[in-house]
């Protein structure tokens, strides 16, 4: 009986998360030398990541800027990372936050609609009041805000 | 029983001397809940409605100067909007048209952007006529520069308005915002309790020629709306049980307040205009004074099923607004997120600012010159082929 007891305990702490892709979101910035890498091909090619760009400044012969999404195997994603560092890339790792320009916002509602987890609400006076910690950053709320004042922070 | 009977003029007459008691909507709510209807009746002279909704059916009408040589317009484009020629300098640009380049930017953002201040883009092409021979024509402008402009609401008020929900497997994306699948959530767009024509609902006071507030600027009640349905089954307290009748404005852009206009976007929807709107409805007798005293609970809407993308969709029912309100209503006995799309904080600080003008005297009442026709039908269209008859 103990050690059956042990298997699930084990089996409960280490959750198998190595099978399970993880989404990073990365800054990287180029020196010079590395503006003509491939760096997404290499991502993929070596490391099985897919890379969605979401903002990117380069300019051919001068230092540029990507930011951009990576999918793809926590160790993978390590080695990626460090491989990038390796090639004098500087990588800085974002955590995804959501954010309201509250003096543009008008305090419709229509962000509290699609927000399931229960992170907006409308006050007493009906103002928007947004439970950070209750936020999943499901990005709902970011499509459905007709005034555009819903940003994941980058 | 003393006659408590006010007549417009003599509500103005009290405006022009500061002797006009004005509450907001909200601020009469309370006043009837501690001290009853026939306190406001007695003691107070006018009650400001207002809302700040998402509309359509909105057009803006740009009046240019002429250029030399002359143009008549046969093409235009601002902010690569496509505007429609009216006549050889006058454009009208609808608030809902998207631009060639975004289509998440529209003629409302345009009006947005001019009550602003800023420089808008003009890019015309010419008839090419025998006196109007310009053929093509490039400026930027702002509002300043405009011989004329005016935004045409043709539903600047709305009675109500339904709850969407959606019982599908599948998101939908509409013009009550993002419904998720399975009743996950349900949507409404009315300021309920704030709104006009909920506080007058069969129009005692409010007809063509009534002056409204239109985000700041003073306009005017022009007739019945798009989607007027007077004719829209009522709740024993005179409420339609979904949208029923609606109203139609036109005022000048110039005096705007840009903090009440914005464009906004609803995605698979289009561009759509949140403006600002006020009306004073003054406590002309005890009927009226009655009409006021209406509350959340007593507003009833219709729950629709938006999962079947037909003109007559299922309906799961009835609720209040105090149930709406509370966040959560039942469909189906499923507890579903319930959210609105209409500004309350928005609509109670514009009757704030409309009460403050009426005491400051720059906002006075203006008597209809004819009501708003209530008998009218809403008529459908359907598909037929062959010859006219």
């Amino acid at each position: 009986m103990p050690p059956k007891k042990n298997k699930k305990q084990d089996a409960s702490e280490i959750p198998n998360t190595s099978s399970l892709k993880t989404r990073r979101r990365v800054v990287l910035d180029f020196p010079a030398s590395q503006i003509q890498t491939p760096i997404t091909y290499i991502l993929a090619k070596e490391y099985d990541i897919a890379s969605n760009i979401l903002r990117a400044e380069i300019a051919p012969e001068e230092t540029g800027k990507l930011v951009m999404e990576m999918d793809g195997l926590p160790d993978k994603l390590d080695l990626a990372i460090e491989r990038m560092k390796e090639l004098g890339i500087r990588v800085t790792e974002i955590a995804r936050k959501v954010t309201f320009d509250m003096d543009s916002c008008i305090h419709c509602g229509a962000c509290i609609s699609v927000c399931l987890a229960g992170a907006l609400k409308l006050d007493k006076d009906y103002h928007l009041e947004f439970i950070e910690p209750k936020c999943t950053v499901c990005e709902m709320c970011v499509t459905s805000c007709p005034v555009d004042v819903v940003t994941i922070n980058i | 029983m003393i006659d408590m009977n006010r007549s417009y003029s003599e509500i103005n007459e009290k405006i022009k001397t500061g002797t006009a008691k004005v509450l907001t909507a909200l601020e009469s709510k309370e006043v009837i809940k501690e001290k009853g209807v026939k306190y406001l009746l007695e003691n107070i002279d006018v009650v400001v409605c207002s809302a700040f909704e998402m509309h359509v059916n909105a057009l803006l009408y740009l009046s240019f100067g002429q250029t030399d040589p002359l143009i008549y317009f046969s093409q235009a484009y601002i902010n690569d909007i496509h505007a429609y020629p009216v006549g050889p300098t006058d454009l009208v640009l609808s608030c809902v048209a998207s631009s060639i380049e975004n289509h998440e930017y529209g003629g409302s953002h345009v009006l947005e952007e001019l009550v602003k201040g800023k420089d808008i883009h003009l890019k015309g092409f010419g008839k090419h006529l025998e006196v109007f021979t310009n053929k093509e024509f490039e400026t930027w402008f702002n509002l300043k520069q405009l011989n004329q402009a005016r935004l045409i609401l043709n539903q600047a008020v709305t009675q109500n308005n339904i709850v969407a929900a959606n019982s599908g497997d599948k998101d939908i994306n509409s013009y009550m915002g993002t419904l998720i699948g399975k009743l996950e959530n349900s949507t409404y767009n009315s300021s309920s309790y704030l709104n006009p024509l909920i506080n007058d609902p069969f129009c005692k006071t409010v007809g063509i020629g009534t002056k409204i507030w239109i985000a700041g600027s003073q306009g005017f009640i022009t007739g019945h709306g798009t989607n007027h349905n007077p004719l829209q089954k009522r709740n024993k307290f005179g409420i339609p049980l979904a949208t029923g009748t609606t109203l139609s404005a036109n005022c000048d852009i110039n005096s705007m307040n840009p903090k009440w206009v914005r464009g906004g976007y609803l995605k698979s929807f289009g561009p759509v205009l949140y403006i600002g709107i006020g009306i004073p409805v003054p406590v002309l007798n005890e009927e009226i004074a009655h009409s006021l005293s209406i509350t959340d609970d007593k507003i009833h809407t219709t729950i629709v099923d938006f999962s079947i993308p037909r003109r007559t969709k299922p309906i799961f029912g009835q609720c209040s607004y105090s149930e709406l309100r509370t966040s959560t209503i039942l469909i189906n006995n499923k507890p579903t997120l319930s959210a609105p799309l209409s500004s309350m904080s928005g609509a109670i600080e514009i009757a704030g600012l409309i009460r403050n003008e009426i005491q400051n005297k720059t906002f006075y009442l203006s008597e209809p010159i004819e009501r708003i026709n209530t008998e009218i039908e809403m008529k459908k269209l359907d598909p037929r082929l062959g010859e006219a008859v």
